[in-house]
């Protein structure tokens, strides 16, 4: 079918908070808008039903707490953005539950030149402010320690010019909380071969690995993923760096790397590579269309489920002229079960073999 | 001069390396889309009619990419003049983009264009004996304008407003001033059953020898040219060339685009109809 | 909305004078339906502009006879301005401005409406494709068609369309094309093809003489060419008309607009309007306009050629390099 027209129906929650979370000091929250967070309980007693707040709330009246962000002072505390609070010692803070994406030092983010000026580039990365990438914190070609010269400012263009993708990480904050990006490592820099997609910045799980390596089905090799923490995705084949002939220093290799970081030209990819890539950028979307936090774990047992419903050849009520990796609408709710069940299957094995 | 600012020119360019994915993912043999749908498939949308009860016919959509659509549909009695002597201003349509500050005149008449195709009838049911007629006003408000182009957002609400209008029964004679039936029931649609159906209107990118239905704002930029088909029943009854795409297109791509939309549209205009019967 | 700015005439109770119809409108010489009508085309008029060029069609032409003239004048590259941010191509943007005297009847005013807007937008997505614009980085071509005279209506309200579609607009969008490409091809700028502008339409046909002067009275129109239509199909023909006019009293059931890249066999611009009947197959007769229109664009391409060579050696010989080799007549290209 190739149009599917729906009726408007009411906002749907795909999945019950999962109550044996492995992350025990956790609690699950499910708001209005059906997202739901994972939040550390807290030990206040007052909050511990709904630590939900809405601007105007008073929070607390305790001259004990220090204010932190998202609150105000009025005569006690109250919270300014609508969100869930939490609380470090005594310090008392307020986290939207939804907005755009806020930098913090260390995140992994994907951005894309929105400016070129001529010291520094303007990153879009989702935030409320351009972020910003300065000409001495790329990797330069011809090797790690080359000063920056004049020239290099001249031609900034060759590095980046507008609208390219790049992977980098938030080195430090201004003072209006715009970010300034560093791309000084070889797993950072230019984005190639893959495909770009944009999800809301509160999808993806800030966590320990942004960079994802997936073993995709049907011989398409592996597929690398990066979850950006401000919602930007990217998905694209695994490069592996490969020796000189001739054997020789690392440096090289290292020089050799760096010629090539900011090539615009693809490498020849399979299309059953292609094929997969699509599949695990769909599988991102549906996660997050269904309300299913993105991390590594999730996303490995997502794709697998989708896998299988190929196999079985589900399809929508007489969808089967749909494409086979496409995971719009009901076949994608249900990767994003199967998936989910897969996570708590594997986490209560896990448990077993502890005990 | 920016015609179209919803179209996929505001922000930034997509890097030559996505430009180059995108162009050879989506030339291969089968071709292999970003979201894996078939050349011919659309995203889902939403869709329900008969939402706003003081107006003749309504109908609201969203669209998969995020873009929403509102259509009232008005019609007011109106004495015929001498200036304005032709029966094609019966019928105005007014497109609002909220959040722009310029009424797209552009888009109007897009949907106008093919909205007032000569034959098809409408403007003969709008005749109120010798001296009056109705006016039809069609508002189209678009809450959220889409990434990829608003054309077909717009002409699919358009359609299911105008399928679900409905005009009081006149009930004196032709020399008199009108009259109606009270009768909300005995009112009759603007478009019956049977006749000829208000016309919608489908994207197509071309990307090599492929072609692609419904495009994202991606395979818009990646793609040739893109055209937008007007269909009428089972008629082509308008083709325009849309801003975006790199190339000129050769003609026997547009007559492939010509063939596929209409057996696309038949699907579209048999699922557009079973809107609001569900329920 | 009204522009503050400047006196506007009375609102209301101004009605532009209807003269008889004179008869020399009748007295047109009747072209075959495959016929181009002959087109003057001559370049560099505009001193100051990069590249100019003049459209006048049909000529020759009376005083009386209706007549499409069109300027056109490209400036640029040029560099575009600082506040703009950073473009890797040059940006083309093309302006069609209709003179408050070009159409009959009602006067236009000087505040872009809707059919300049689009009529404008249509012109640079035909332009924008045959142009290199990665040759120019950084730079603004401009583009300004200015339309002097448009025969017949252009679909206004008011306009008797006569149960039809309008080829008025069509027309002037596919001799903007034609002749913006030439002001381009003579502003010198790098370009892949020039593009140009071509109109087919379908009409009935009734037992061999192709119908004319089928024009009613508006209220009827719809219904009476409805049956009209349904009734003719069976023993009229459908016949393919190039390069029709608004003029010619054709009632048109379908019409193409094209800009067509003759040497690379490529559209730039598909424009269509209109069907055949309500019943049967729609796409072949699509197909049908569609190649008539690129027929058309065929031969006006050929007097663009013409058109722009012949400045070309004009200019050479003032400067002293060809001898000899006279131009004929003072470089206006006729096609018939």
């Amino acid at each position: 079918m190739p149009i599917s027209i729906l009726p408007p129906q009411p906002a749907q929650y795909l999945l019950p908070p999962d109550p044996d979370s492995d992350r025990e000091n956790e609690k699950v929250v499910l708001d209005e808008d059906g997202d739901f967070v994972r939040m550390i309980s807290t030990p206040r007693k007052r909050s511990k039903a709904i630590p939900i707040v809405t601007p105007g709330e008073i929070v607390t009246s305790d001259p004990q707490w220090m204010r932190g962000h998202g609150t105000c002072l009025m005569r006690g505390r109250d919270s300014a953005v609508d969100g869930d609070d939490s609380d470090v010692n005594k310090l008392l803070s307020v986290k939207p539950l939804r907005a755009r994406y806020t930098p913090e030092i260390g995140d992994l983010v994907v951005g894309r030149i929105a400016e070129v000026q001529s010291k520094r580039w303007k990153v879009d990365i989702n935030s409320t402010l351009m972020a910003h990438l300065l000409l001495s914190s790329i990797n330069l070609p011809g090797g790690i320690l080359r000063k920056r010269t004049s020239t290099d400012e001249l031609q900034i263009r060759s590095f980046f010019s507008e609208g390219d993708l790049l992977v980098a990480e938030v080195q430090s904050l201004f003072q209006d909380g715009a970010a300034s990006l560093h791309t000084r490592s070889l797993k950072y820099g230019k984005l190639r071969n893959g495909y770009f997609l944009k999800v809301k910045a509160g999808g993806i799980v800030r966590g320990k690995s942004h960079i994802v390596t997936l073993e995709a089905a049907n011989g398409a090799g592996e597929v690398d993923v990066i979850l950006g923490v401000n919602g930007y995705v990217w998905v694209s084949k695994k490069v592996t760096l490969q020796a000189p002939p001739g054997g020789e220093s690392i440096t090289r290799l290292e020089e050799e790397a760096s010629e090539a970081i900011y090539s615009n030209v693809n490498e020849d990819i399979a299309p059953v590579t292609r094929r997969e890539i699509a599949r695990v950028g769909n599988c991102v979307r549906a996660m997050v269309r269904w309300n299913v936090r993105v991390d590594e774990e999730v996303l490995n047992a997502v794709y697998l489920s989708a896998l299988e419903l190929e196999e079985m050849g589900f399809t929508e009520e007489g969808g089967s002229s749909n494409g086979p990796e496409c995971l719009e609408g009901e076949v994608g709710r249900r990767a994003v079960e199967a998936g989910m069940e897969r996570v708590r299957e594997a986490n209560s094995k896990a448990r077993g073999m502890v005990e | 001069m920016a015609p179209l600012q919803t179209s996929q020119q505001t922000g930034t360019p997509l890097s030559p390396a996505e430009l180059s994915y995108l162009h050879t993912s989506l030339t291969l043999t089968p071709p292999i889309r970003p979201d894996s749908r078939t050349p011919t498939q659309f995203r889902p949308l939403v869709a329900e009619s008969d939402i706003l009860p003081s107006t003749n016919g309504s109908a609201r959509m969203i669209w998969g990419d995020g873009g929403e659509c509102v259509v009232g549909v008005k019609a007011e009695v109106e004495r015929n003049s001498a200036t304005s002597v032709g029966p094609r201003d019966w019928i105005e349509i007014n497109v609002e983009v909220s959040g722009q500050r310029d009424d797209d005149a552009f888009l109007g008449m897009t949907v106008a264009e093919s909205l007032l195709v000569p034959g098809s009838g409408v403007l003969e049911r709008l005749v109120l004996g010798e001296r009056f007629h109705w006016k039809v006003f069609v508002d189209i408000l678009l809450l959220a304008p889409p990434l990829s182009h608003p054309a077909t957002l717009l002409t699919l609400t358009t359609y299911l407003a105008l399928r679900n209008t409905f005009l009081p029964k006149l009930i004196s004679e032709v020399v008199e001033d009108p009259v109606f039936d009270d009768d909300w029931d005995n009112a009759l649609p603007l478009y019956p059953v049977g006749k000829i159906p208000p016309p919608i209107t489908l994207l197509v990118v071309n990307v090599g020898e492929n072609i692609f239905f419904d495009p994202t704002r991606e395979e818009l930029s990646a793609g040739d040219v893109v055209l937008a088909v007007s269909i009428c029943g089972k008629k082509v009854v308008g083709v325009r060339t849309l801003e975006g795409g790199s190339g000129g297109v050769g003609r026997a791509v547009v007559k492939r685009v010509i063939k596929e939309s209409c057996e696309v549209a038949e699907e579209v205009f048999s699922n557009l109809n079973s809107v609001g019967e569900g329920d | 909305m009204t522009d503050r700015r400047r006196i506007n005439g009375p609102l209301e109770g101004t009605i532009p004078p209807v003269f008889l119809t004179s008869s020399t409108h009748k007295s047109i010489i009747k072209r075959s339906p495959t016929t181009l009508r002959k087109i003057f085309l001559k370049t560099g008029l505009t001193p100051p502009a990069t590249g100019s060029a003049f459209l006048e069609l049909p000529t020759p032409s009376t005083h009386s006879t209706p007549t499409l003239k069109l300027t056109s004048s490209v400036y640029g590259p040029r560099p575009l301005p600082s506040s703009t941010t950073f473009s890797s191509n040059a940006r083309l943007t093309a302006e069609l401005k209709f003179s408050p005297f070009s159409t009959p009847g009602r006067r236009r005013g000087y505040i872009r409406d809707g059919v300049e807007r689009d009529l404008s937008a249509q012109l640079s997505i035909a332009l924008g494709k045959s142009v290199a614009v990665g040759k120019y980085p950084k730079s603004a071509i401009d583009v300004f068609v200015s339309v002097l005279d448009c025969e017949g209506g252009l679909g206004d309200a008011g306009d008797e369309a006569g149960g039809g579609v309008d080829v008025g607009l069509m027309s002037v969008l596919a001799t903007a094309i034609s002749c913006a490409s030439a002001a381009i091809a003579d502003a010198g700028i790098e370009c892949f093809d020039l593009v140009a502008g071509g109109v087919a339409g379908l009409v009935l046909e009734q037992g061999g003489v192709v119908e004319e002067d089928r024009v009613e009275k508006s209220l009827e129109v719809g219904q009476d060419s409805d049956d009209a239509r349904r009734g003719m199909r069976k023993n009229g023909k459908v016949t393919l008309v190039l390069d029709p006019s608004p003029i010619d009293g054709y009632i048109i059931l379908a019409a193409a607009a094209v800009g067509y890249m003759a040497a690379r066999d490529e559209l730039t611009l598909v424009w269509t309007k209109g069907s055949m009947g309500w019943d049967g197959d729609s796409t072949d007769e699509v197909e049908r306009i569609v190649d008539g229109a690129i027929t058309a664009s065929t031969g006006v391409r050929l007097v663009i050629n013409e058109a722009v060579k012949e400045r070309l050696l004009l200019g050479l010989k003032e400067m002293g390099l060809i001898r000899g080799k006279a131009v004929s007549g003072d470089g206006d290209a006729a096609m018939s």
